[in-house]
């Protein structure tokens, strides 16, 4: 497992050292890939069943949340005050709900559905890892989501700073437009920077607000989960029943941004600290995508269709014209 | 409700809240350098 892993971030190294228009090729994409090759060498040796043990999706995806929350610092969330607060609010809320509607319009499945809305609603991969988390979703669901995002992220991350320079718009709305739509921060990072600098800036900051709301959302949608969509037919579901079936990362997520706020705002977290979080978080997050390529299934693959792509799309036309609404409205 | 124990108590949810949490705090008190 750890041999694998160490592939895996191996790849994501040197894979983009070769072509540099791959640097939006997220790790979801090699894991799962070095996950499926060694799942199937293993099953060859008739050793799949017996090591499949070790891959433990679940844990790894858990635990790489917990730690995720701890490179959140809740301070960001008023990085740009009043207006970013308010952009990030209306934008979430807004494409969140209208992927969801549309994505049961089409007649999505319940747990695909949150991960299709959470991941275009706010930061494409690790939102659809914590949605995974809060609804229980399947590994092929977040397979299909995780390889979705960072599909649709490669093309817009070229044509947006294009467009935002044909559109005239000043940097600061061009980038906080940017930050506003593109889902993985990569992204983000990359279109601004071909934009402009102080794109690059606001881009950045706009994403790091999302970010920091993922949390609540994660919240949110865990509590609606257990209290609304999954509960027993007839009467409402008691506290009790609520807090046993409520997913306790959500809570080491919470706790883990919280200390991390505290620590940074009395001085304990220094810049090196946050850095070593941050790569813990990518092995985790590594591990459990690897895991989820060993034990991929194609027949689940395929049953999904074409409906989600036909959502994500609708999806991402919306928050383009919704992100770049808020952006004129809130930086203009 | 009467299995209750560690193996009900310590789900993999609990294991990984405690994990990830541990190197939350490793990593701030700076025991923790150099990860790739």
């Amino acid at each position: 497992m750890l041999a694998l892993t160490i592939a895996t971030w191996k790849l994501t190294k040197v894979v983009p050292g070769w072509q540099p228009k791959l640097r939006a090729v997220e790790y979801p994409v090699y894991a799962v890939t070095v996950g499926l090759v060694a799942g199937g060498i293993l099953a060859l040796f008739g050793l799949r069943q017996s090591l499949g043990a070790y891959f433990r999706t679940e844990f790894f995806l858990k635990t790489g949340l917990v730690l995720l929350g701890a490179t959140i610092d809740l301070k960001e969330i008023g990085a740009f005050g009043l207006k970013g607060i308010a952009q990030a609010a209306m934008l979430i809320t807004t494409v969140f709900f209208f992927t969801w509607f549309v994505a049961r319009w089409l007649g999505i499945e319940a747990r695909l559905r949150a991960l299709l809305a959470a991941s275009v609603a706010i930061c494409g991969v690790s939102a659809a890892i914590t949605a995974a988390g809060a609804v229980l979703a399947r590994k092929e669901q977040l397979a299909y989501v995780a390889g979705l995002v960072i599909l649709f992220a490669f093309p817009i991350m070229f044509l947006q700073p294009l467009a935002a320079t044909w559109l005239g718009l000043s940097p600061s709305v061009a980038g906080a437009w940017i930050g506003g739509n593109i889902d993985t921060t990569a992204a983000v990072v990359g279109a601004g920077a071909l934009h402009s600098p102080e794109a690059l800036k606001v881009a950045s900051i706009a994403k790091m607000s999302q970010n920091a709301l993922l949390g609540v959302v994660a919240f949110l949608l865990a509590l609606y989960w257990v209290a609304a969509v999954e509960r027993a037919p007839g009467g409402r579901p008691s506290l009790w029943e609520i807090w046993a079936r409520f997913p306790k990362f959500v809570l080491g997520f919470l706790l883990a941004s919280g200390v991390v706020t505290l620590a940074v705002s009395v001085g304990w977290a220094t810049p090196a600290a946050m850095r070593e979080l941050k790569h813990m978080r990518e092995w985790f997050f590594m591990a459990a995508f690897l895991s989820i390529g060993f034990g991929l299934s194609f027949g689940d693959l395929r049953e999904a269709g074409w409906r989600p792509v036909a959502v994500y799309g609708l999806a991402t036309i919306f928050n383009t014209a919704v992100a770049l609404g808020v952006a004129v409205l809130v930086f203009g | 409700m009467a299995s209750s124990g560690w193996g009900r108590v310590l789900t993999e949810d609990w294991l990984a809240v405690i994990v990830g949490l541990t190197l939350v705090v490793v990593a701030l008190a700076g025991l923790v350098k150099n990860i790739p």
